[in-house]
Protein backbone atom coordinates (compact mmCIF):
# COMPACT_ATOMS: atom_id res chain seq x y z
CA UNK A 1 0.00 0.00 0.00
CA UNK A 2 1.19 3.52 -0.82
CA UNK A 3 1.16 5.55 2.36
CA UNK A 4 2.51 8.65 0.63
CA UNK A 5 -0.94 9.27 -0.81
CA UNK A 6 -2.25 9.78 2.69
CA UNK A 7 0.56 12.12 3.70
CA UNK A 8 0.35 14.14 0.49
CA UNK A 9 -3.36 14.65 0.96
CA UNK A 10 -3.22 15.52 4.63
CA UNK A 11 -4.52 19.10 4.10
CA UNK A 12 -7.55 17.64 2.35
CA UNK A 13 -8.25 15.44 5.35
CA UNK A 14 -7.83 18.35 7.74
CA UNK A 15 -10.32 20.43 5.77
CA UNK A 16 -12.76 17.55 5.97
CA UNK A 17 -12.14 17.23 9.69
CA UNK A 18 -13.02 20.89 10.11
CA UNK A 19 -16.32 20.35 8.28
CA UNK A 20 -17.02 17.29 10.45
CA UNK A 21 -16.44 19.27 13.64
CA UNK A 22 -18.62 22.09 12.34
CA UNK A 23 -21.42 19.63 11.55
CA UNK A 24 -21.16 18.01 14.96
CA UNK A 25 -21.34 21.33 16.80
CA UNK A 26 -24.21 22.76 14.74
CA UNK A 27 -26.18 19.52 14.99
CA UNK A 28 -25.55 19.31 18.72
CA UNK A 29 -26.71 22.85 19.41
CA UNK A 30 -29.76 22.73 17.13
CA UNK A 31 -30.62 19.25 18.38
CA UNK A 32 -30.53 20.50 21.94
CA UNK A 33 -32.65 23.50 20.95
CA UNK A 34 -35.27 21.16 19.45
CA UNK A 35 -35.09 18.55 22.16
CA UNK A 36 -35.94 20.71 25.14
CA UNK A 37 -39.26 22.10 23.83
CA UNK A 38 -40.17 18.68 22.37
CA UNK A 39 -39.46 16.96 25.68
CA UNK A 40 -41.70 19.48 27.43
CA UNK A 41 -44.41 18.86 24.83
CA UNK A 42 -44.10 15.08 25.21
CA UNK A 43 -44.79 15.26 28.95
CA UNK A 44 -47.49 17.94 28.65
CA UNK A 45 -51.04 17.23 29.83
CA UNK A 46 -52.44 18.84 26.69
CA UNK A 47 -52.88 16.11 24.06
CA UNK A 48 -52.65 18.63 21.19
CA UNK A 49 -49.07 19.23 22.27
CA UNK A 50 -48.26 15.68 23.32
CA UNK A 51 -49.28 13.74 20.20
CA UNK A 52 -47.33 15.80 17.63
CA UNK A 53 -44.23 15.47 19.79
CA UNK A 54 -44.76 11.71 20.16
CA UNK A 55 -45.29 11.35 16.39
CA UNK A 56 -42.11 13.31 15.70
CA UNK A 57 -40.13 11.10 18.10
CA UNK A 58 -41.63 7.90 16.67
CA UNK A 59 -40.90 8.85 13.07
CA UNK A 60 -37.33 10.01 13.52
CA UNK A 61 -36.31 7.20 15.85
CA UNK A 62 -37.91 4.53 13.67
CA UNK A 63 -36.44 5.45 10.28
CA UNK A 64 -32.80 5.29 9.15
CA UNK A 65 -30.78 8.48 9.10
CA UNK A 66 -29.77 7.81 5.49
CA UNK A 67 -33.39 7.63 4.38
CA UNK A 68 -34.21 10.85 6.26
CA UNK A 69 -31.33 12.59 4.56
CA UNK A 70 -32.31 11.30 1.11
CA UNK A 71 -35.91 12.30 1.79
CA UNK A 72 -34.88 15.83 2.59
CA UNK A 73 -32.10 16.33 0.05
CA UNK A 74 -33.33 14.45 -3.04
CA UNK A 75 -36.99 14.49 -2.03
CA UNK A 76 -37.24 18.26 -1.94
CA UNK A 77 -36.44 18.34 -5.67
CA UNK A 78 -39.90 16.92 -6.32
CA UNK A 79 -41.70 20.08 -5.25
CA UNK B 1 -39.75 -3.29 -6.49
CA UNK B 2 -39.79 -1.71 -3.07
CA UNK B 3 -41.14 -4.96 -1.65
CA UNK B 4 -38.32 -6.93 -3.28
CA UNK B 5 -35.93 -4.50 -1.66
CA UNK B 6 -37.68 -4.97 1.65
CA UNK B 7 -37.15 -8.74 1.47
CA UNK B 8 -33.44 -8.11 0.94
CA UNK B 9 -33.35 -5.56 3.77
CA UNK B 10 -34.91 -8.08 6.16
CA UNK B 11 -32.57 -10.80 4.93
CA UNK B 12 -29.50 -8.65 5.57
CA UNK B 13 -30.87 -7.58 8.94
CA UNK B 14 -31.60 -11.11 10.19
CA UNK B 15 -28.32 -12.58 8.96
CA UNK B 16 -26.26 -9.82 10.52
CA UNK B 17 -28.29 -10.12 13.72
CA UNK B 18 -27.29 -13.79 13.84
CA UNK B 19 -23.61 -12.92 13.32
CA UNK B 20 -23.75 -10.15 15.90
CA UNK B 21 -25.35 -12.36 18.56
CA UNK B 22 -22.63 -15.01 18.13
CA UNK B 23 -19.88 -12.39 18.18
CA UNK B 24 -21.56 -10.67 21.13
CA UNK B 25 -21.66 -13.90 23.16
CA UNK B 26 -18.01 -14.63 22.47
CA UNK B 27 -17.12 -11.00 23.17
CA UNK B 28 -18.98 -11.00 26.47
CA UNK B 29 -17.37 -14.28 27.57
CA UNK B 30 -13.96 -12.88 26.59
CA UNK B 31 -14.56 -9.64 28.47
CA UNK B 32 -15.50 -11.51 31.63
CA UNK B 33 -12.82 -14.18 31.36
CA UNK B 34 -9.84 -14.46 33.65
CA UNK B 35 -7.40 -14.41 30.74
CA UNK B 36 -5.93 -10.97 30.25
CA UNK B 37 -5.31 -11.59 26.52
CA UNK B 38 -8.96 -12.45 25.86
CA UNK B 39 -10.09 -9.46 27.90
CA UNK B 40 -7.89 -6.96 26.13
CA UNK B 41 -8.67 -8.42 22.69
CA UNK B 42 -12.38 -7.95 23.37
CA UNK B 43 -11.79 -4.43 24.67
CA UNK B 44 -9.83 -3.47 21.56
CA UNK B 45 -12.64 -4.90 19.40
CA UNK B 46 -15.44 -2.99 21.12
CA UNK B 47 -13.53 0.29 21.45
CA UNK B 48 -12.42 0.22 17.82
CA UNK B 49 -15.83 -0.61 16.40
CA UNK B 50 -17.76 1.82 18.57
CA UNK B 51 -15.37 4.62 17.66
CA UNK B 52 -15.63 4.30 13.87
CA UNK B 53 -18.72 5.30 11.85
CA UNK B 54 -20.64 2.38 10.28
CA UNK B 55 -20.34 3.87 6.82
CA UNK B 56 -16.55 4.17 7.04
CA UNK B 57 -16.20 0.57 8.26
CA UNK B 58 -18.48 -0.71 5.54
CA UNK B 59 -16.56 1.01 2.75
CA UNK B 60 -13.24 -0.13 4.24
CA UNK B 61 -14.40 -3.74 4.39
CA UNK B 62 -16.08 -3.66 0.97
CA UNK B 63 -13.33 -1.92 -1.03
CA UNK B 64 -10.34 -2.75 1.17
CA UNK B 65 -11.43 -6.30 1.94
CA UNK B 66 -11.64 -7.01 -1.78
CA UNK B 67 -8.02 -5.93 -2.26
CA UNK B 68 -6.71 -7.78 0.79
CA UNK B 69 -8.49 -11.03 -0.04
CA UNK B 70 -7.18 -10.96 -3.58
CA UNK B 71 -3.65 -10.05 -2.48
CA UNK B 72 -3.67 -13.09 -0.23
CA UNK B 73 -5.34 -15.12 -2.95
CA UNK B 74 -2.71 -14.09 -5.51
CA UNK B 75 0.15 -15.27 -3.34
CA UNK B 76 -1.60 -18.58 -2.77
CA UNK B 77 -2.43 -18.93 -6.45
CA UNK B 78 -6.22 -18.67 -6.13
CA UNK B 79 -8.50 -17.28 -8.79
CA UNK B 80 -9.93 -13.80 -8.47
CA UNK B 81 -12.41 -13.71 -5.61
CA UNK B 82 -15.31 -11.31 -5.87
CA UNK B 83 -16.68 -10.08 -2.55
CA UNK B 84 -20.31 -9.30 -3.17
CA UNK B 85 -21.89 -6.25 -1.56
CA UNK B 86 -24.28 -8.65 0.18
CA UNK B 87 -21.48 -10.54 1.92
CA UNK B 88 -19.53 -7.38 2.73
CA UNK B 89 -22.61 -5.56 4.02
CA UNK B 90 -23.91 -8.43 6.13
CA UNK B 91 -20.50 -9.19 7.62
CA UNK B 92 -19.82 -5.53 8.40
CA UNK B 93 -23.16 -4.95 10.10
CA UNK B 94 -22.81 -8.21 12.02
CA UNK B 95 -19.28 -7.24 13.00
CA UNK B 96 -20.31 -3.75 14.16
CA UNK B 97 -23.29 -4.88 16.18
CA UNK B 98 -21.29 -7.76 17.64
CA UNK B 99 -19.46 -5.04 19.57
CA UNK B 100 -22.69 -3.49 20.85
CA UNK B 101 -24.07 -6.92 21.69
CA UNK B 102 -20.88 -7.69 23.61
CA UNK B 103 -21.57 -4.78 25.95
CA UNK B 104 -25.25 -5.69 26.29
CA UNK B 105 -24.55 -9.35 27.04
CA UNK B 106 -21.71 -8.47 29.40
CA UNK B 107 -24.10 -6.33 31.43
CA UNK B 108 -26.71 -9.09 31.35
CA UNK B 109 -24.29 -11.76 32.54
CA UNK B 110 -23.03 -9.52 35.33
CA UNK B 111 -26.60 -8.97 36.49
CA UNK B 112 -27.15 -12.70 37.08
CA UNK B 113 -26.78 -13.18 40.81
CA UNK B 114 -23.63 -15.05 41.73
CA UNK B 115 -25.61 -17.24 44.12
CA UNK B 116 -27.33 -18.94 41.18
CA UNK B 117 -23.98 -19.75 39.60
CA UNK B 118 -22.49 -20.97 42.88
CA UNK B 119 -25.51 -23.20 43.38
CA UNK B 120 -25.08 -24.68 39.91
CA UNK B 121 -21.39 -25.29 40.55
CA UNK B 122 -22.26 -26.91 43.88
CA UNK B 123 -24.47 -29.35 41.95
CA UNK B 124 -21.36 -30.43 40.10
CA UNK B 125 -22.12 -28.80 36.75
CA UNK B 126 -19.13 -28.04 34.55
CA UNK B 127 -18.28 -24.44 33.63
CA UNK B 128 -19.87 -24.65 30.17
CA UNK B 129 -22.94 -26.40 31.49
CA UNK B 130 -23.41 -23.65 34.06
CA UNK B 131 -23.09 -21.07 31.32
CA UNK B 132 -25.60 -22.62 28.93
CA UNK B 133 -28.14 -23.90 31.48
CA UNK B 134 -28.03 -21.19 34.15
CA UNK B 135 -26.26 -17.99 33.17
CA UNK B 136 -27.56 -17.73 29.61
CA UNK B 137 -31.29 -18.21 30.32
CA UNK B 138 -31.15 -15.96 33.38
CA UNK B 139 -29.21 -13.30 31.52
CA UNK B 140 -31.87 -12.94 28.82
CA UNK B 141 -34.17 -10.90 31.04
CA UNK B 142 -31.45 -8.36 31.80
CA UNK B 143 -30.09 -8.21 28.26
CA UNK B 144 -33.44 -8.02 26.46
CA UNK B 145 -34.04 -4.24 26.57
CA UNK B 146 -30.52 -3.52 25.31
CA UNK B 147 -30.81 -6.31 22.77
CA UNK B 148 -34.05 -4.86 21.43
CA UNK B 149 -32.48 -1.44 21.11
CA UNK B 150 -29.52 -2.93 19.23
CA UNK B 151 -31.80 -4.85 16.90
CA UNK B 152 -33.75 -1.75 15.91
CA UNK B 153 -30.61 0.28 15.31
CA UNK B 154 -29.25 -2.65 13.31
CA UNK B 155 -32.38 -2.84 11.17
CA UNK B 156 -32.01 0.85 10.38
CA UNK B 157 -28.31 0.51 9.69
CA UNK B 158 -29.06 -1.91 6.86
CA UNK B 159 -30.05 1.18 4.85
CA UNK B 160 -26.31 1.75 4.44
CA UNK B 161 -25.88 -1.32 2.21
CA UNK B 162 -27.47 0.71 -0.58
CA UNK B 163 -24.31 2.82 -0.61
CA UNK B 164 -22.11 -0.15 -1.55
CA UNK B 165 -24.51 -1.05 -4.36
CA UNK B 166 -26.80 -3.66 -2.86
CA UNK B 167 -30.31 -3.39 -4.31
CA UNK B 168 -32.17 -2.98 -1.05
CA UNK B 169 -35.24 -0.83 -0.35
CA UNK B 170 -33.30 2.42 -0.24
CA UNK B 171 -31.38 1.73 -3.45
CA UNK B 172 -34.52 0.73 -5.33
CA UNK B 173 -36.35 3.80 -4.09
CA UNK B 174 -33.49 5.96 -5.34
CA UNK B 175 -33.67 4.39 -8.79
CA UNK B 176 -37.45 4.55 -8.97
CA UNK B 177 -37.50 8.08 -7.59
CA UNK B 178 -34.97 9.23 -10.17
CA UNK B 179 -36.83 7.60 -13.08
CA UNK B 180 -40.23 8.96 -12.13
CA UNK B 181 -38.94 12.27 -10.73
CA UNK B 182 -40.81 11.58 -7.52
CA UNK B 183 -38.00 10.90 -5.06
CA UNK B 184 -39.93 12.27 -2.11
CA UNK B 185 -42.81 9.85 -2.61
CA UNK B 186 -40.52 6.84 -2.95
CA UNK B 187 -38.29 7.67 -0.01
CA UNK B 188 -41.34 8.39 2.13
CA UNK B 189 -42.64 4.89 1.36
CA UNK B 190 -39.27 3.45 2.38
CA UNK B 191 -39.31 5.47 5.60
CA UNK B 192 -42.78 4.09 6.38
CA UNK B 193 -41.60 0.54 5.64
CA UNK B 194 -38.78 0.97 8.12
CA UNK B 195 -41.29 2.37 10.58
CA UNK B 196 -43.31 -0.84 10.14
CA UNK B 197 -40.24 -2.99 10.86
CA UNK B 198 -39.25 -1.04 13.95
CA UNK B 199 -42.83 -0.63 15.16
CA UNK B 200 -43.57 -4.36 14.90
CA UNK B 201 -40.25 -5.22 16.53
CA UNK B 202 -41.10 -2.88 19.38
CA UNK B 203 -44.38 -4.73 19.98
CA UNK B 204 -42.65 -8.12 19.78
CA UNK B 205 -39.94 -7.06 22.18
CA UNK B 206 -42.41 -5.72 24.69
CA UNK B 207 -44.17 -9.06 24.62
CA UNK B 208 -40.86 -10.93 25.06
CA UNK B 209 -39.95 -8.60 27.89
CA UNK B 210 -43.20 -9.43 29.68
CA UNK B 211 -42.63 -13.16 29.19
CA UNK B 212 -39.11 -13.11 30.56
CA UNK B 213 -40.08 -10.94 33.51
CA UNK B 214 -42.82 -13.33 34.68
CA UNK B 215 -42.56 -13.72 38.40
CA UNK B 216 -40.10 -10.88 38.75
CA UNK B 217 -42.04 -7.69 38.18
CA UNK B 218 -45.15 -6.38 36.55
CA UNK B 219 -44.39 -4.56 33.31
Amino acid sequence: MDYNVIINNLPLYLNGLLVTIQLVLIALVSGFGLAVPLALMAVSKNSFLRYPAKAYIYFFRGTPLLVQMFLLYYGMGQF
Amino acid sequence: MILEGMALTIEVALLSLFISVILGLFGAIAKLSKSRIARSAATVYTTLIRGIPDLVLMTIIFYGGQIIVNNIGDSLGWDYIDISPFVAGTLTIGFIFGAYMTETFRGGILAVSSGEIEAALAFGMSGWKVFFRITLPLMVRHALPGFGNNWMVLAKTTALVSVIGLHDMVYNAGVAGGATRQPFTFFLVVALMFLCITGLSDLGLRWANRRYSVGVRKV
